[in-house]
Protein backbone atom coordinates (compact mmCIF):
# COMPACT_ATOMS: atom_id res chain seq x y z
CA UNK A 1 0.00 0.00 0.00
CA UNK A 2 2.85 2.62 0.91
CA UNK A 3 4.71 1.31 -2.28
CA UNK A 4 1.36 1.98 -4.50
CA UNK A 5 0.69 5.87 -2.66
CA UNK A 6 4.44 6.41 -2.98
CA UNK A 7 4.45 5.83 -6.72
CA UNK A 8 1.86 7.51 -7.11
CA UNK A 9 2.86 10.53 -6.13
CA UNK A 10 6.20 10.38 -8.13
CA UNK A 11 4.22 9.76 -11.36
CA UNK A 12 1.60 12.47 -10.61
CA UNK A 13 4.51 14.66 -9.86
CA UNK A 14 6.45 14.03 -12.62
CA UNK A 15 3.75 14.20 -15.11
CA UNK A 16 2.16 17.77 -13.54
CA UNK A 17 5.68 19.16 -13.21
CA UNK A 18 7.12 19.69 -16.73
CA UNK A 19 5.12 22.84 -16.23
CA UNK A 20 5.83 26.08 -14.16
CA UNK A 21 5.20 25.88 -10.99
CA UNK A 22 4.33 29.19 -8.69
CA UNK A 23 1.56 30.71 -10.64
CA UNK A 24 -1.13 32.03 -8.52
CA UNK A 25 -4.85 30.30 -9.12
CA UNK A 26 -7.15 27.80 -8.51
CA UNK A 27 -6.96 24.31 -8.25
CA UNK A 28 -10.09 22.14 -7.90
CA UNK A 29 -9.13 18.74 -6.36
CA UNK A 30 -10.15 15.80 -5.20
CA UNK A 31 -9.26 13.82 -2.14
CA UNK A 32 -9.64 10.68 -0.36
CA UNK A 33 -10.71 11.58 3.88
CA UNK A 34 -11.77 10.35 6.80
CA UNK A 35 -12.94 12.14 9.82
CA UNK A 36 -13.63 11.41 13.35
CA UNK A 37 -15.85 13.65 15.39
CA UNK A 38 -17.21 13.35 19.19
CA UNK A 39 -18.80 15.97 21.64
CA UNK A 40 -20.65 15.40 24.45
CA UNK A 41 -23.49 15.03 22.53
CA UNK A 42 -22.45 14.08 18.74
CA UNK A 43 -20.67 11.70 17.04
CA UNK A 44 -19.68 11.30 13.39
CA UNK A 45 -16.81 9.89 11.82
CA UNK A 46 -16.54 8.32 8.86
CA UNK A 47 -14.41 7.44 5.32
CA UNK A 48 -15.77 9.28 1.87
CA UNK A 49 -14.61 11.36 -0.61
CA UNK A 50 -14.44 15.09 -1.15
CA UNK A 51 -13.99 17.62 -3.69
CA UNK A 52 -13.14 21.49 -3.50
CA UNK A 53 -11.15 24.13 -4.40
CA UNK A 54 -7.57 25.46 -3.33
CA UNK A 55 -7.14 29.35 -3.89
CA UNK A 56 -2.86 30.12 -3.91
CA UNK A 57 -2.02 34.03 -3.90
CA UNK A 58 1.70 35.08 -4.26
CA UNK A 59 2.46 31.91 -3.88
CA UNK A 60 2.24 31.70 -0.60
CA UNK A 61 -1.21 32.63 0.72
CA UNK A 62 -3.89 29.94 0.09
CA UNK A 63 -7.11 29.41 0.87
CA UNK A 64 -9.69 25.68 0.16
CA UNK A 65 -12.73 25.21 0.44
CA UNK A 66 -14.50 22.09 0.40
CA UNK A 67 -17.16 19.37 0.59
CA UNK A 68 -17.15 15.89 1.28
CA UNK A 69 -19.82 12.53 2.41
CA UNK A 70 -18.17 10.01 4.69
CA UNK A 71 -19.59 6.78 5.31
CA UNK A 72 -19.28 4.03 8.82
CA UNK A 73 -22.08 5.99 10.78
CA UNK A 74 -24.59 6.81 8.17
CA UNK A 75 -23.78 9.70 5.58
CA UNK A 76 -22.22 12.45 6.50
CA UNK A 77 -21.36 15.86 5.14
CA UNK A 78 -18.60 18.29 6.09
CA UNK A 79 -18.20 21.53 4.15
CA UNK A 80 -14.70 22.99 4.97
CA UNK A 81 -13.35 26.61 4.83
CA UNK A 82 -9.56 26.95 5.30
CA UNK A 83 -6.98 29.71 4.90
CA UNK A 84 -2.92 29.39 5.79
CA UNK A 85 0.25 29.14 4.27
CA UNK A 86 2.02 27.58 1.85
CA UNK A 87 6.20 26.74 1.60
CA UNK A 88 7.09 28.05 -1.94
CA UNK A 89 8.72 25.82 -4.70
CA UNK A 90 7.84 22.02 -5.89
CA UNK A 91 7.67 21.04 -2.07
CA UNK A 92 5.10 23.09 -0.64
CA UNK A 93 4.34 21.94 2.81
CA UNK A 94 1.45 24.11 4.35
CA UNK A 95 -0.48 24.80 7.71
CA UNK A 96 -3.86 26.17 7.70
CA UNK A 97 -7.00 27.39 9.96
CA UNK A 98 -10.06 25.49 9.44
CA UNK A 99 -13.47 25.83 10.18
CA UNK A 100 -15.79 22.62 9.58
CA UNK A 101 -19.09 22.71 9.84
CA UNK A 102 -20.38 18.78 9.86
CA UNK A 103 -24.13 17.70 8.35
CA UNK A 104 -25.98 14.40 8.03
CA UNK A 105 -26.15 11.71 10.11
CA UNK A 106 -24.34 11.14 13.27
CA UNK A 107 -24.99 9.65 16.70
CA UNK A 108 -27.18 12.01 19.29
CA UNK A 109 -27.10 12.29 22.72
CA UNK A 110 -30.02 14.51 23.38
CA UNK A 111 -30.83 17.15 25.42
CA UNK A 112 -32.67 16.23 29.02
CA UNK A 113 -35.90 17.90 27.38
CA UNK A 114 -35.46 15.33 24.43
CA UNK A 115 -34.11 18.19 22.33
CA UNK A 116 -31.79 17.16 19.65
CA UNK A 117 -28.23 18.54 19.34
CA UNK A 118 -27.51 21.15 17.12
CA UNK A 119 -27.25 21.05 13.34
CA UNK A 120 -24.59 21.94 11.78
CA UNK A 121 -21.90 20.83 14.32
CA UNK A 122 -18.48 22.49 14.16
CA UNK A 123 -15.01 22.46 14.96
CA UNK A 124 -12.64 24.86 14.34
CA UNK A 125 -8.98 23.66 14.30
CA UNK A 126 -5.23 23.27 11.78
CA UNK A 127 -4.69 21.10 9.25
CA UNK A 128 -1.27 20.71 8.23
CA UNK A 129 0.06 18.92 4.84
CA UNK A 130 3.42 18.11 5.39
CA UNK A 131 3.67 16.07 1.43
CA UNK A 132 2.26 18.45 -0.61
CA UNK A 133 4.24 18.82 -3.86
CA UNK A 134 3.15 21.99 -6.46
CA UNK A 135 3.24 21.03 -10.00
CA UNK A 136 2.57 22.61 -13.38
CA UNK A 137 -0.90 21.37 -13.50
CA UNK A 138 -1.88 21.84 -10.11
CA UNK A 139 -0.48 19.63 -6.55
CA UNK A 140 -0.25 16.45 -5.20
CA UNK A 141 -0.33 16.18 -1.40
CA UNK A 142 -0.34 13.25 0.60
CA UNK A 143 -0.98 12.53 4.12
CA UNK A 144 -2.65 15.49 5.34
CA UNK A 145 -3.34 15.59 9.27
CA UNK A 146 -6.38 18.00 11.20
CA UNK A 147 -7.26 18.52 14.59
CA UNK A 148 -10.44 20.65 15.81
CA UNK A 149 -12.38 21.59 18.62
CA UNK A 150 -15.60 23.10 19.24
CA UNK A 151 -18.84 23.66 21.56
CA UNK A 152 -19.67 20.50 23.97
CA UNK A 153 -15.66 19.24 23.96
CA UNK A 154 -16.06 18.48 20.63
CA UNK A 155 -12.53 17.37 19.60
CA UNK A 156 -12.50 16.62 15.57
CA UNK A 157 -9.92 13.98 14.03
CA UNK A 158 -8.94 14.20 10.18
CA UNK A 159 -7.14 12.76 7.86
CA UNK A 160 -6.11 12.61 3.62
CA UNK A 161 -4.52 9.76 2.45
CA UNK A 162 -4.47 11.80 -0.78
CA UNK A 163 -5.14 14.73 -2.48
CA UNK A 164 -5.10 15.45 -6.12
CA UNK A 165 -5.70 18.98 -7.40
CA UNK A 166 -5.49 20.82 -10.81
CA UNK A 167 -5.20 23.66 -11.79
CA UNK A 168 -7.80 26.33 -14.10
CA UNK B 1 -24.24 44.61 -8.91
CA UNK B 2 -24.01 40.66 -9.94
CA UNK B 3 -22.13 40.24 -6.44
CA UNK B 4 -24.48 41.69 -4.67
CA UNK B 5 -27.46 39.56 -5.91
CA UNK B 6 -25.10 36.74 -5.19
CA UNK B 7 -24.32 38.10 -1.47
CA UNK B 8 -27.89 38.36 -0.87
CA UNK B 9 -28.96 35.20 -2.57
CA UNK B 10 -25.88 33.69 -0.28
CA UNK B 11 -27.74 34.99 3.04
CA UNK B 12 -31.12 34.19 2.40
CA UNK B 13 -29.91 30.45 1.82
CA UNK B 14 -27.94 30.54 5.18
CA UNK B 15 -30.92 32.10 7.13
CA UNK B 16 -33.42 29.74 5.71
CA UNK B 17 -30.92 26.63 6.32
CA UNK B 18 -30.92 28.40 9.65
CA UNK B 19 -34.54 28.15 10.12
CA UNK B 20 -34.60 24.58 8.96
CA UNK B 21 -32.43 23.24 11.49
CA UNK B 22 -34.61 24.73 14.01
CA UNK B 23 -35.48 22.34 17.39
CA UNK B 24 -39.44 21.92 17.09
CA UNK B 25 -40.98 22.31 20.24
CA UNK B 26 -41.69 19.26 22.49
CA UNK B 27 -45.02 18.07 22.67
CA UNK B 28 -45.76 16.93 26.28
CA UNK B 29 -48.91 16.46 26.03
CA UNK B 30 -50.22 12.87 28.00
CA UNK B 31 -47.27 13.56 30.76
CA UNK B 32 -49.20 13.65 33.27
CA UNK B 33 -51.58 11.23 32.68
CA UNK B 34 -49.30 8.60 32.24
CA UNK B 35 -47.33 9.98 35.62
CA UNK B 36 -50.46 9.10 37.62
CA UNK B 37 -50.41 5.22 36.15
CA UNK B 38 -46.55 5.09 36.53
CA UNK B 39 -46.86 5.96 40.25
CA UNK B 40 -48.66 2.64 40.77
CA UNK B 41 -45.23 0.83 40.08
CA UNK B 42 -44.22 -1.03 43.17
CA UNK B 43 -40.53 -1.31 44.47
CA UNK B 44 -41.64 -4.29 46.34
CA UNK B 45 -43.08 -6.19 43.89
CA UNK B 46 -39.68 -5.89 41.41
CA UNK B 47 -37.55 -7.22 43.64
CA UNK B 48 -39.53 -10.15 44.78
CA UNK B 49 -39.70 -10.82 41.34
CA UNK B 50 -35.83 -10.31 40.54
CA UNK B 51 -35.43 -12.38 43.44
CA UNK B 52 -37.85 -15.12 42.35
CA UNK B 53 -36.25 -15.06 38.69
CA UNK B 54 -32.83 -15.62 39.44
CA UNK B 55 -33.66 -18.25 42.10
CA UNK B 56 -35.43 -20.26 39.15
CA UNK B 57 -32.19 -19.54 36.63
CA UNK B 58 -29.81 -20.67 39.19
CA UNK B 59 -31.73 -23.69 39.56
CA UNK B 60 -32.40 -24.43 35.89
CA UNK B 61 -31.09 -27.21 33.54
CA UNK B 62 -29.06 -25.23 31.03
CA UNK B 63 -29.49 -25.61 27.15
CA UNK B 64 -28.15 -27.58 25.36
CA UNK B 65 -25.18 -25.68 23.79
CA UNK B 66 -23.40 -28.35 21.52
CA UNK B 67 -23.43 -26.16 18.91
CA UNK B 68 -22.77 -23.19 20.54
CA UNK B 69 -19.74 -23.42 23.13
CA UNK B 70 -18.80 -20.83 25.33
CA UNK B 71 -16.56 -18.33 25.00
CA UNK B 72 -15.53 -15.45 27.37
CA UNK B 73 -18.51 -13.01 27.03
CA UNK B 74 -20.87 -15.67 26.62
CA UNK B 75 -20.81 -18.59 29.41
CA UNK B 76 -23.33 -21.06 27.38
CA UNK B 77 -22.82 -23.42 29.69
CA UNK B 78 -24.55 -21.43 32.17
CA UNK B 79 -27.83 -20.61 30.01
CA UNK B 80 -31.02 -21.27 30.81
CA UNK B 81 -34.52 -20.84 30.51
CA UNK B 82 -37.22 -23.13 30.55
CA UNK B 83 -38.07 -22.30 34.34
CA UNK B 84 -38.11 -19.24 33.63
CA UNK B 85 -40.50 -19.84 30.30
CA UNK B 86 -42.73 -21.29 32.76
CA UNK B 87 -42.42 -18.73 36.07
CA UNK B 88 -43.43 -15.81 33.62
CA UNK B 89 -46.69 -17.68 32.20
CA UNK B 90 -47.73 -18.72 35.71
CA UNK B 91 -47.38 -15.05 36.65
CA UNK B 92 -49.36 -13.45 33.91
CA UNK B 93 -52.13 -15.98 34.57
CA UNK B 94 -51.99 -15.08 37.79
CA UNK B 95 -52.92 -11.64 37.15
CA UNK B 96 -55.91 -12.33 34.98
CA UNK B 97 -54.13 -12.57 31.85
CA UNK B 98 -54.26 -15.66 29.13
CA UNK B 99 -50.81 -16.42 28.32
CA UNK B 100 -49.57 -18.00 25.24
CA UNK B 101 -46.27 -18.92 23.84
CA UNK B 102 -45.01 -18.27 20.06
CA UNK B 103 -42.99 -21.86 19.66
CA UNK B 104 -40.66 -21.17 16.73
CA UNK B 105 -37.60 -22.82 15.11
CA UNK B 106 -36.96 -26.66 16.37
CA UNK B 107 -33.72 -29.01 17.96
CA UNK B 108 -31.88 -27.57 20.77
CA UNK B 109 -32.51 -23.43 19.91
CA UNK B 110 -36.45 -23.53 19.53
CA UNK B 111 -37.79 -20.38 21.03
CA UNK B 112 -40.31 -20.01 23.73
CA UNK B 113 -41.59 -16.73 23.16
CA UNK B 114 -44.10 -16.19 26.17
CA UNK B 115 -46.73 -13.37 25.46
CA UNK B 116 -49.86 -11.94 27.46
CA UNK B 117 -52.20 -9.24 25.96
CA UNK B 118 -54.00 -5.93 27.27
CA UNK B 119 -56.73 -5.24 24.22
CA UNK B 120 -57.53 -1.84 23.50
CA UNK B 121 -60.51 -0.03 23.78
CA UNK B 122 -61.29 1.87 20.43
CA UNK B 123 -57.62 0.92 18.04
CA UNK B 124 -57.40 -2.03 19.58
CA UNK B 125 -55.73 -3.43 16.12
CA UNK B 126 -52.39 -1.20 17.01
CA UNK B 127 -50.24 -2.65 19.46
CA UNK B 128 -47.43 -1.54 21.68
CA UNK B 129 -45.53 -4.30 21.99
CA UNK B 130 -43.55 -4.52 25.63
CA UNK B 131 -40.58 -6.78 25.65
CA UNK B 132 -37.40 -8.29 27.59
CA UNK B 133 -35.79 -11.37 27.14
CA UNK B 134 -36.35 -14.09 29.78
CA UNK B 135 -33.07 -16.04 28.87
CA UNK B 136 -29.79 -15.83 31.65
CA UNK B 137 -26.35 -16.72 32.29
CA UNK B 138 -26.23 -18.06 35.69
CA UNK B 139 -28.48 -16.10 38.13
CA UNK B 140 -28.87 -12.73 35.39
CA UNK B 141 -30.07 -10.35 38.03
CA UNK B 142 -30.03 -7.13 35.87
CA UNK B 143 -29.66 -9.65 32.65
CA UNK B 144 -32.22 -9.91 32.25
CA UNK B 145 -34.31 -10.89 35.38
CA UNK B 146 -34.60 -6.70 35.92
CA UNK B 147 -36.36 -5.96 32.26
CA UNK B 148 -38.75 -9.33 33.03
CA UNK B 149 -39.51 -7.57 36.37
CA UNK B 150 -40.38 -4.27 34.91
CA UNK B 151 -42.44 -6.19 32.29
CA UNK B 152 -44.63 -8.02 34.81
CA UNK B 153 -44.79 -5.25 36.70
CA UNK B 154 -46.45 -3.19 33.92
CA UNK B 155 -48.63 -5.87 32.99
CA UNK B 156 -49.68 -5.78 36.47
CA UNK B 157 -50.68 -2.08 36.57
CA UNK B 158 -52.14 -2.03 32.73
CA UNK B 159 -55.08 -3.86 34.45
CA UNK B 160 -56.04 -1.14 36.23
CA UNK B 161 -56.11 1.11 33.50
CA UNK B 162 -58.38 1.15 29.93
CA UNK B 163 -56.06 2.61 26.79
CA UNK B 164 -56.60 2.92 23.22
CA UNK B 165 -54.35 0.59 21.84
CA UNK B 166 -53.51 -3.42 22.47
CA UNK B 167 -50.84 -3.67 24.66
CA UNK B 168 -48.42 -6.76 24.25
CA UNK B 169 -46.31 -7.65 27.06
CA UNK B 170 -43.41 -10.73 25.41
CA UNK B 171 -40.88 -12.31 26.92
CA UNK B 172 -38.47 -13.28 24.17
CA UNK B 173 -36.63 -16.26 23.96
CA UNK B 174 -32.72 -17.14 23.73
CA UNK B 175 -31.96 -13.42 22.83
CA UNK B 176 -28.36 -14.25 24.12
CA UNK B 177 -27.58 -15.95 21.30
CA UNK B 178 -28.12 -13.56 18.95
CA UNK B 179 -31.75 -12.41 19.64
CA UNK B 180 -33.20 -15.47 17.62
CA UNK B 181 -36.63 -15.27 19.52
CA UNK B 182 -37.23 -11.99 18.39
CA UNK B 183 -35.93 -12.32 15.02
CA UNK B 184 -38.29 -15.71 14.47
CA UNK B 185 -40.95 -13.52 15.97
CA UNK B 186 -40.23 -10.20 13.48
CA UNK B 187 -39.73 -12.67 10.31
CA UNK B 188 -42.79 -14.90 11.19
CA UNK B 189 -44.75 -11.78 10.63
CA UNK B 190 -46.16 -11.88 14.11
CA UNK B 191 -44.89 -8.28 14.98
CA UNK B 192 -46.82 -6.94 11.45
CA UNK B 193 -49.57 -5.12 13.91
CA UNK B 194 -46.97 -3.36 16.16
CA UNK B 195 -47.24 0.51 16.25
CA UNK B 196 -44.71 0.67 18.57
CA UNK B 197 -42.30 -1.28 21.18
CA UNK B 198 -40.29 -0.58 23.64
CA UNK B 199 -37.74 -3.70 24.32
CA UNK B 200 -35.63 -3.64 27.21
CA UNK B 201 -32.23 -5.28 28.20
CA UNK B 202 -30.35 -4.81 31.37
CA UNK B 203 -32.26 -1.71 33.55
CA UNK B 204 -31.18 -2.46 37.00
CA UNK B 205 -27.37 -1.44 37.68
CA UNK B 206 -26.23 2.22 38.27
CA UNK B 207 -23.29 3.48 39.47
CA UNK B 208 -22.46 7.17 40.99
CA UNK B 209 -18.66 6.47 40.63
CA UNK B 210 -17.19 8.65 37.87
CA UNK B 211 -15.59 6.27 34.99
CA UNK B 212 -17.93 4.04 35.91
CA UNK B 213 -19.95 4.43 32.90
CA UNK B 214 -17.54 3.55 29.27
CA UNK B 215 -17.98 4.75 25.65
CA UNK B 216 -19.80 3.13 23.85
CA UNK B 217 -17.61 2.31 20.46
CA UNK B 218 -16.52 5.99 20.07
CA UNK B 219 -19.91 7.04 21.39
CA UNK B 220 -19.20 9.45 24.05
CA UNK B 221 -21.13 8.88 27.43
CA UNK B 222 -21.50 10.92 30.86
CA UNK B 223 -18.87 9.10 32.70
CA UNK B 224 -20.90 7.99 35.69
CA UNK B 225 -23.58 5.28 35.22
CA UNK B 226 -26.24 6.88 37.19
CA UNK B 227 -29.15 7.07 34.01
CA UNK B 228 -31.24 4.96 31.76
CA UNK B 229 -29.90 5.27 28.17
CA UNK B 230 -33.40 5.60 26.20
CA UNK B 231 -32.20 4.82 22.86
CA UNK B 232 -34.07 5.13 19.17
CA UNK B 233 -33.56 5.65 15.80
CA UNK B 234 -34.67 7.60 12.95
CA UNK B 235 -38.09 5.66 13.00
CA UNK B 236 -38.44 5.93 16.47
CA UNK B 237 -37.21 9.50 16.94
CA UNK B 238 -39.90 11.33 18.24
CA UNK B 239 -41.11 8.49 21.22
CA UNK B 240 -37.33 8.57 22.43
CA UNK B 241 -37.34 12.27 22.62
CA UNK B 242 -40.92 11.98 23.99
CA UNK B 243 -39.91 9.68 26.64
CA UNK B 244 -36.46 11.20 27.66
CA UNK B 245 -38.81 14.82 28.33
CA UNK B 246 -41.12 12.54 30.19
CA UNK B 247 -38.43 10.48 32.55
CA UNK B 248 -36.58 13.70 33.21
CA UNK B 249 -39.12 16.71 33.56
CA UNK B 250 -41.81 13.93 35.39
CA UNK B 251 -38.32 13.03 37.77
CA UNK B 252 -39.81 9.00 37.50
CA UNK B 253 -35.59 8.14 36.97
CA UNK B 254 -32.75 10.23 35.27
CA UNK B 255 -32.80 9.26 31.49
CA UNK B 256 -30.48 9.75 28.83
CA UNK B 257 -31.78 9.66 25.26
CA UNK B 258 -29.70 8.74 22.51
CA UNK B 259 -30.62 8.36 18.75
CA UNK B 260 -28.77 6.45 16.37
CA UNK B 261 -28.13 7.43 12.84
CA UNK B 262 -30.99 6.11 9.87
CA UNK B 263 -32.22 2.91 10.90
CA UNK B 264 -29.38 2.52 13.31
CA UNK B 265 -27.85 -0.23 11.41
CA UNK B 266 -24.36 1.04 10.11
CA UNK B 267 -20.95 -0.20 11.01
CA UNK B 268 -20.23 2.52 14.12
CA UNK B 269 -23.30 2.50 15.60
CA UNK B 270 -24.27 -1.24 15.24
CA UNK B 271 -23.46 -1.91 19.23
CA UNK B 272 -26.76 0.59 20.05
CA UNK B 273 -29.06 -2.37 18.17
CA UNK B 274 -27.92 -4.86 19.88
CA UNK B 275 -30.82 -6.61 21.68
CA UNK B 276 -34.31 -7.73 20.82
CA UNK B 277 -34.89 -4.32 18.89
CA UNK B 278 -32.14 -4.71 17.00
CA UNK B 279 -34.14 -6.55 13.63
CA UNK B 280 -37.21 -4.51 14.46
CA UNK B 281 -34.93 -1.15 14.19
CA UNK B 282 -33.86 -3.37 10.07
CA UNK B 283 -37.77 -3.47 9.51
CA UNK B 284 -38.91 0.18 9.78
CA UNK B 285 -40.57 -0.77 13.29
CA UNK B 286 -40.63 2.00 15.55
CA UNK B 287 -38.86 0.87 18.54
CA UNK B 288 -36.78 2.07 21.74
CA UNK B 289 -34.68 0.60 23.59
CA UNK B 290 -34.06 0.68 27.55
CA UNK B 291 -30.76 -0.34 28.91
CA UNK B 292 -28.31 0.90 31.77
CA UNK B 293 -25.80 -0.09 29.30
CA UNK B 294 -24.80 -3.75 29.83
CA UNK B 295 -21.28 -4.84 29.79
CA UNK B 296 -20.18 -0.90 28.93
CA UNK B 297 -21.44 -0.38 32.58
CA UNK B 298 -22.02 -3.36 34.83
CA UNK B 299 -19.03 -5.07 36.16
CA UNK B 300 -20.97 -8.68 36.50
CA UNK B 301 -22.29 -8.58 33.25
CA UNK B 302 -22.59 -12.30 32.06
CA UNK B 303 -21.07 -13.15 34.95
CA UNK B 304 -21.79 -15.44 38.26
CA UNK B 305 -21.92 -12.27 40.46
CA UNK B 306 -24.97 -11.44 38.55
CA UNK B 307 -26.98 -11.35 41.84
CA UNK B 308 -30.04 -9.55 43.21
CA UNK B 309 -28.04 -7.46 45.86
CA UNK B 310 -26.45 -6.06 43.03
CA UNK B 311 -29.57 -4.54 41.39
CA UNK B 312 -30.27 -0.67 42.42
CA UNK B 313 -33.81 -1.00 43.78
CA UNK B 314 -34.46 2.48 43.60
CA UNK B 315 -33.10 2.77 40.02
CA UNK B 316 -35.47 -0.36 38.89
CA UNK B 317 -38.37 1.21 40.55
CA UNK B 318 -37.38 4.64 38.96
CA UNK B 319 -36.90 3.29 35.01
CA UNK B 320 -40.13 1.03 35.28
CA UNK B 321 -41.88 4.21 35.98
CA UNK B 322 -40.49 5.33 32.77
CA UNK B 323 -41.73 2.49 31.18
CA UNK B 324 -44.66 2.13 32.71
CA UNK B 325 -45.62 6.23 31.79
CA UNK B 326 -44.26 5.71 27.94
CA UNK B 327 -46.69 2.38 27.94
CA UNK B 328 -49.36 5.05 29.35
CA UNK B 329 -48.48 7.48 26.48
CA UNK B 330 -47.78 5.23 23.37
CA UNK B 331 -51.39 3.40 23.98
CA UNK B 332 -52.97 6.29 25.11
CA UNK B 333 -54.52 5.64 28.59
CA UNK B 334 -58.01 6.74 29.54
CA UNK B 335 -58.71 8.27 32.71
Amino acid sequence: MKKILFITIIIATSIFSAHSQDRPGISIFLHQTGMYYSSDNITSEGLGLGIGAHFLHKSQIAGQVDANILWGNGNAITTRIAAGYEKKGKWAPAIYATCNLLWGQRTEILAENGDRPPLPAWAAGVRVTPLKFRTGRGYVSALEFGYGVGPAKAMSLEFSVLSIGIRF
Amino acid sequence: MKMNRLLNLTIVTFLALLVACGEKEGDRSGFEEATVVAQQVNGENLMNSVAELVDIHLNDIPIDNSECPPGDLFPTDHLTRNAAVGYISEEFRKMGYIPDTAVLGEGAYITYNVFAEWPGTSDAEEVILVGSHLDAFYGGADDNTSAVAAMLEAARIARNFSFSHTIRFIAFDLEELGSIGSTRYVEGGLAGDVKTAIVMDLIGYRSFEPGSQKSVMGIRLPDVGDYLMVIGNRDSEEITRQITDMANSQSLSKALGVLAPGDGAYFLSQALMRSDHGLMWYKGIPAVFFTDGANFRNPNYHLASDLPETIDADFLTGNTKVLMAAIALLAEVQL
